[in-house]
C-alpha cells in the first residue's frame, strides 16, 4: 500500500503516521502539507513529502493529482472535511478516496443543516438565531458552513455597538452551555464502536485533558449516525450536554487530532482504520481498557533538522 | 520459582520502536539509512554505531546519530512505539498460576517513564516486585538478580546471559527482542523463540554460562 495523507501538519495526520511506524512498516507513507518537510512531524515517518497550497487554493486539486500519479498512490486520507468532499468530484482522487460518503461528508460540513441531517432521535440543535436575538442574547456562537478544528467558529457578544464584528458568511446560533463531549467513532459491521471523551481542557480548538466514559445514549446517537449514512470509515462528532439533553455542535467525516487520546485507553481508531484498509481485522485496535478514565496530553519534541 | 524478566524485547517490543527513531534522527540528520539493514545488523550482535558502519556511514557520523538515539530513545513519544508481545499476558497468568513469582528487573534510564509505560501497557499487576536498573546512574541487573534471590532470569541480550552467570541463576534467552536466533545460538544459553510455556518451566537445568559480555546494544 501507498498512502497519501494530506493536511499532514495536523494532529490528526500525525496520529496516522506513527499509526502506520508502529503497526504497518509495510506500508509506505507520502505526506502533504502547506508547510515544507521539516515543519511537518509526520514527515518523519513518510517516504517522500510534498508542500502543497492551502486546500482553497485552485491549484490544490492539481497537485495532488500529481502526487497521486507520480507516487502510485493506492490509498488516500484527506483530513480537512471540505477536501474530502472535493475528492469525491475527481475520478482520480475518488478511486483511492479512504473517506465517508459523498452524502456524510456533504451533512458534515453544512453546519446550519445539522437539524435535519442528523435528526436521529434524541439529538437536540442549538437554534439559529435572527439579528434581533442575536444582539439581545449574552453570547452568541457564530459559525461558517467548512469550519473544522475551532477555525471559523467564535464565540461573542453582540450587545456592544461600538465594537463591530464582522460576520459575513457566518451562521449565529444559540449559546449552550455545558460539558462537551467529544465522540470517536468507527462502525465495523453492524457496530459502532466509540470512545466518549468529555473535554476537560481545549486548547487551539483541540480536547488537551479529558474524562473517558460510556454514555449509552451517545453510544445510541452514533450508531444511528452510523446506519442513516452507511458509514464504513471512522468519524467524530461534538455535542454539548445539559439538563434539555446532547446538542450537536460539530461532525467531522473523519478522526480528529484529540481521538488519539482515545488510544491511551486501548482505542487507536488510526491503527483501526488502517487494518480495516488493509483488509486486516481492526478490532484487536479496539480493546476498550476502562470504561471511565482521565487522559492528559502533552507536547512532544522532535528535531526535524539539524546541520 | 522465582522467576526474573526483562522487559524490552522479552515482554514488550522493541524492534518499531528502535527502527522509527533511527529513521527520524538520520533524517533530522540528512543521512540515507537502511532500517531494515540496521535492525538485521543489531539483531546480529551489532551496537548502533557498528550497524550504521556497516552501512558505509562514517562512523563520527553515526557515533553522532547514536547520541541522538540514545537522547529520545526513553522518552515519552517513542516509549509509544512499544506493545506488548503475543501471548505474553497469557503465559504471565499461566506462571502465576502454576506458583511462580515474577519479578521484573529491566535497564532504563527514566524509571518513573518505565513505570508509567508498564502501567499503561498492563503488565504492572504481574509482578511481584519490579527493578529498574539505571546504566547511567552506574546500576545493573546484577545486583537485583542477587537481591530477589532469583532461580531462572529470561532476557534477550549476551549481557542478561553474562548478569545471571555471575549471579548463579538459570538463564533463559528470547529471540522476539534484540538478538537473532542464529546470533543466541553461539551462546552457551537455552534460546527460545519466545517464552516458555508454564509447562516446561523448570524443565531447563542450570547450564556452565560463560560469555564475554558486548558492547552496549543501543
Amino acid at each position: 500500500m501507498r498512502l497519501l495523507i494530506t493536511a499532514a501538519g495536523t494532529g490528526t495526520a500525525f496520529s496516522y503516521a506513527t499509526a502506520v511506524a508502529k503497526n504497518f512498516p509495510s506500508i509506505e507513507l507520502v505526506t502533504a502539507d502547506t508547510n515544507s518537510a521539516e515543519y511537518v512531524t509526520a514527515s518523519l515517518f513518510s517516504v517522500k513529502h510534498y508542500q502543497v497550497h492551502e486546500n482553497t487554493s485552485p491549484k490544490f486539486i492539481d497537485e495532488l493529482l500529481a502526487i497521486v500519479e507520480n507516487e502510485r498512490i493506492s490509498h488516500y486520507i484527506p483530513l480537512i472535511d471540505t477536501e474530502a468532499v472535493a475528492a469525491h468530484d475527481h475520478p482520480a482522487l475518488a478511486t483511492r478516496l479512504r473517506a465517508n460518503n459523498l452524502a456524510f461528508c456533504r451533512a458534515c460540513i453544512q453546519k446550519d443543516l445539522y437539524p435535519s441531517s442528523f435528526d436521529v432521535g434524541t439529538l437536540l440543535f442549538p437554534r439559529i438565531l435572527d439579528a434581533d436575538e442575536a444582539q439581545s442574547a449574552e453570547r452568541v456562537v457564530a459559525k461558517q458552513n467548512g469550519g473544522f478544528g475551532g477555525r471559523r467558529t467564535k464565540i461573542l457578544s453582540l450587545r456592544d455597538p461600538t465594537s463591530p464584528v464582522d460576520l459575513s458568511g457566518y451562521v449565529l446560533y444559540e449559546h449552550v452551555e455545558g460539558d462537551e463531549y467529544t465522540v470517536d467513532c468507527f462502525p465495523i459491521g453492524d457496530f459502532t464502536h466509540c470512545s466518549i471523551r468529555r473535554r476537560a481542557e481545549i486548547k487551539n480548538g483541540v480536547c488537551t485533558k479529558a474524562h473517558i466514559s460510556r454514555i449509552p445514549e451517545l453510544e445510541g446517537i452514533a450508531a444511528r449516525i452510523s446506519r442513516r449514512y452507511e458509514l464504513t470509515h471512522p468519524y467524530c462528532f461534538q455535542v454539548i450536554g445539559d439538563r434539555r439533553g446532547f446538542h450537536l455542535i460539530d461532525v467531522n467525516p473523519r478522526l480528529g487530532a484529540g481521538s488519539a487520546m482515545s488510544g491511551a485507553n486501548g482505542m487507536d481508531f488510526f491503527s483501526a482504520h488502517i487494518a480495516s484498509l488493509l483488509g486486516e481485522d481492526a478490532l484487536p485496535h479496539l480493546e476498550r481498557i476502562h470504561d471511565n478514565g482521565i487522559v492528559t496530553r502533552q507536547y512532544a519534541n522532535y528535531l526535524m533538522k539539524a546541520w | 520459582m522465582r522467576i526474573g524478566l526483562d522487559l524490552d524485547g522479552t515482554l514488550i517490543t522493541c524492534q518499531p520502536k528502535h527502527c522509527s527513531l533511527m529513521r527520524a534522527v538520520a533524517k533530522a540528520d540528512g543521512v540515507s539509512v537502511c532500517v531494515e539493514e540496521y535492525w538485521l545488523r543489531k539483531r546480529l550482535g551489532d551496537n548502533n554505531v557498528q550497524s550504521l558502519a556497516h552501512q558505509g556511514i562514517e562512523r563520527n557520523i553515526a557515533s553522532r546519530l547514536d547520541r541522538h538515539w540514545r537522547s529520545a530513545i526513553e522518552s515519552h513519544e517513542w516509549l509509544g512505539f512499544d506493545s506488548v508481545l503475543p501471548r505474553v499476558g497469557v503465559t504471565l497468568d499461566g506462571y502465576r498460576a502454576a506458583g511462580h513469582t515474577l519479578h521484573l528487573i529491566s535497564a532504563r534510564n527514566n524509571k518513573p517513564l518505565a513505570m508509567l509505560q508498564l502501567r499503561t501497557l498492563g503488565l504492572d499487576h504481574l509482578f511481584s516486585t519490579i527493578d529498574f536498573r539505571s546504566g547511567s546512574a552506574g546500576e545493573s541487573k546484577l545486583e537485583s538478580m542477587a537481591d530477589r534471590r532469583l532461580d531462572l532470569y529470561i532476557g534477550d541480550t549476551e549481557l542478561d546471559l553474562e548478569f545471571t552467570r555471575r549471579a548463579n541463576v538459570e538463564a533463559i534467552l528470547v529471540t522476539t527482542g534484540m538478538r537473532a536466533a542464529e546470533y543466541c545460538m553461539r551462546l552457551p544459553a537455552h534460546a527460545l523463540s519466545g517464552l516458555p510455556e508454564p509447562a516446561d518451566i523448570g524443565a531447563t537445568r542450570n547450564q556452565e554460562l560463560a560469555c564475554e559480555p558486548s558492547e552496549a546494544t543501543g
